[in-house]
């Protein structure tokens, strides 16, 4: 059910937004002198739209991959913070914790690309679930030598 | 059976001679050559008194034809007191610059005395300055009209009395507690001494002193071969293989009238002269070395390999010969270089115990972050004393691969052994969620 419903309104989203573009391109053609540069109630107008979008047209298996993504650039940013600030004395155990996160979010960036129903025509011989299967094998690989390597 | 048991104390008795006569640590066999010239009854006291120090004393004049210092090779003498006769023009082929710096490589050891008058002969010339000591012009004479005896000299000022305070080796001959002793110097030159590093000054002339030529009937001098302090009456010269040479200005710093006169200290003087030359005192010997572990007292001693970073402990032990046997010796400047071409490490080494003959020495230190051959270098040397030097190589390896702190017992890596974790932990929590989740996907729909 719920794909359906997502389905109709992103199609209605587009339809809306078709209208409002033209009408913009057409004032914007009309009256280039009269427009000034975009205020904050506008900016704050566009970012809302982008968030509402993302919440209602992102597939919740790719919102699932970016709350993912998310923790492992906070987790990154802070121990890069740690060894910067405080130390980064025994050097390969940050090169190994900061590699993790940077090895995790590209591995996992790449399960985004490959999972993401928008790219499916260019993933034709690989299907979601292979895409999965090399995920987590890379991963297992990713933290065996992560372990390795703190020592 | 009889004969064996004989033998056996032969050979005890033989061993017990040996150990008791242990007067010096190179022997006891003296060759004194002295000219018939040189009358023996002048230097009685001096003579007897060798003797009377177990010293075995051969006296032969120099062209004595079975005068040899070497036989087969071998020394036949231990020391050798050299006195120069007036009456000759030479000492003979047996007591030729090559023979006597021979008899010092070989262990020997040398006391030159200069006559009074006519100083020295071109063999011992030679022989001197091939240790860089600069002996004086024929027939010169060391005065001072400041410091001369007044009885003994009263015109020409060359008989001087000296004060032993201002000896400058302890070591070899120390200054006597009591400060109204004399040092008689009853006539004769003074030497001049080179840059041999070597060298130990004894005793220099005063201030006031100065050499000149009596031949030219004139008191002043233009130009002097030396003066002041930089004449020396005694100087001695230990060589790196520790035999001991010594020469002296004039053969009347030894005779018993100068031994004779009131508050003389010339007698201790002679004494003490020849005690270190002939290696009767101011001896020193290692008497163990050992390096270790030290958090380990079980492992080997001496290894033959360290690790960078290991606490080393390094002991030895110094004896010092004085009278006849070794007593410990115990000074704090024994130092320990831990190097490699350069020295890592110099420190001071800490007397610690002692035993009835040697006086123990330690230190510890922490091995250098510098892999490669190092040497424990303990070097020793000090002006009259014997030098002494000892090198031994070790091994300084690196870390294994095993050695290294682990992470988990560093705090400061925890953050980062954390992070691992967490990522792991959540990326397990991911795929979970990914599987249980995904049939509300819309990637079918697409």
């Amino acid at each position: 059910m719920a794909p359906k419903k997502q389905v109709r309104s992103q199609k209605n989203a587009a339809s809306a937004a078709t209208p409002i573009a033209t009408s913009a391109a057409t004032t914007s053609r009309t009256a280039t002198t009269t427009r000034d540069a975009p205020t904050v109630a506008d900016t704050t107008v566009i970012v809302a739209d982008v968030y509402k979008s993302y919440i209602n047209d992102t597939p919740r298996r790719l919102k699932l991959i970016d709350a993912f993504m998310l923790f492992l650039v906070a987790v990154g940013v802070l121990q890069f913070v740690y060894c910067v600030l405080v130390t980064s004395y025994p050097f390969n155990a940050f090169l190994s914790g900061f590699s993790i996160t940077v090895g995790q979010f590209v591995l996992t960036a790449a399960l985004r690309i490959q999972a993401n129903p928008a790219n499916s025509s260019q993933f034709e011989k690989v299907s979601p679930e292979r895409a999965f299967a090399d995920f987590v094998f890379g991963s297992l690989i990713l933290h065996f030598f992560a372990y390795n390597f703190i020592n | 059976m009889a004969v064996q048991l004989l033998r056996t104390t032969l050979l005890l008795a033989i061993v017990c001679i040996s150990y008791v006569s242990a007067i010096s640590v190179s022997g006891s066999r003296v060759l004194v050559v002295l000219d018939p010239s040189l009358k023996q009854e002048d230097y009685a006291v001096f003579l007897s008194d060798l003797d009377s120090r177990g010293l075995d004393l051969s006296i032969k004049s120099a062209n004595d034809p079975h005068l040899g210092l070497f036989e087969f090779g071998e020394r036949t003498y231990d020391h050798v007191f050299l006195t120069q006769p007036p009456t000759q023009k030479a000492l003979g082929p047996n007591l030729l610059a090559k023979p006597l710096l021979d008899f010092a490589k070989a262990g020997g050891n040398i006391v030159i005395v200069l006559n009074s008058n006519e100083h020295a002969l071109a063999s011992v010339r030679e022989f001197a300055v091939q240790l860089d000591v600069v002996l004086p012009f024929r027939d010169t004479k060391l005065v001072d009209h400041f410091m001369y005896d007044e009885q003994a000299s009263p015109l020409l000022h060359d008989a001087l009395i000296l004060d032993p305070q201002t000896l400058l080796a302890p070591h070899i001959v120390a200054a006597p507690e009591d400060v109204a002793a004399k040092l008689y110097y009853p006539g004769g030159s003074a030497f001049a001494l080179g840059n041999n590093p070597l060298i130990v000054p004894v005793l220099a002339a005063p201030e006031t002193a100065y050499i000149y030529d009596p031949a030219e009937e004139t008191l002043s001098s233009d130009s002097p071969f030396a003066t002041g302090k930089q004449a020396f009456l005694v100087a001695s010269l230990q060589t790196r293989s520790n035999s001991r040479i010594t020469f002296v200005a004039s053969n009347l710093l030894f005779s018993d009238e100068a031994f004779s006169k009131p508050n003389s200290f010339n007698r201790a003087f002679a004494t003490e002269l020849t005690k270190w030359t002939f290696s009767e005192k101011s001896v020193l010997k290692l008497e163990s070395v050992s390096h270790r572990l030290l958090e380990d007292t079980n492992t080997t001693e001496n290894p033959s390999i360290y690790r960078v970073k290991n606490d080393i402990a390094y002991e030895v032990s110094l004896s010092q010969f004085e009278d006849g046997s070794w007593f410990p010796y115990t000074a704090d400047d024994v130092q320990l270089e831990f190097t490699m071409l350069d020295p890592y490490y110099r420190l001071t080494l800490s007397p610690t115990h002692k035993t009835s003959t040697a006086q123990f020495y330690a230190t510890t230190f922490t091995a250098p972050d510098q892999h490669g051959m190092f040497s424990f270098v303990l070097e020793y040397f000090r002006p009259g004393l014997t030098f002494i030097k000892d090198k031994r190589v070790v091994t300084v390896r690196h870390f294994g691969h095993n050695e290294f702190a682990r992470s988990f017992a560093i705090p400061n890596a925890w953050p980062y052994v954390s992070s691992i974790v967490v990522v792991a932990g959540a990326w397990v929590v991911f795929v979970g969620l990914w599987l249980f989740t995904g049939e509300n996907s819309a990637k079918k729909t697409v």
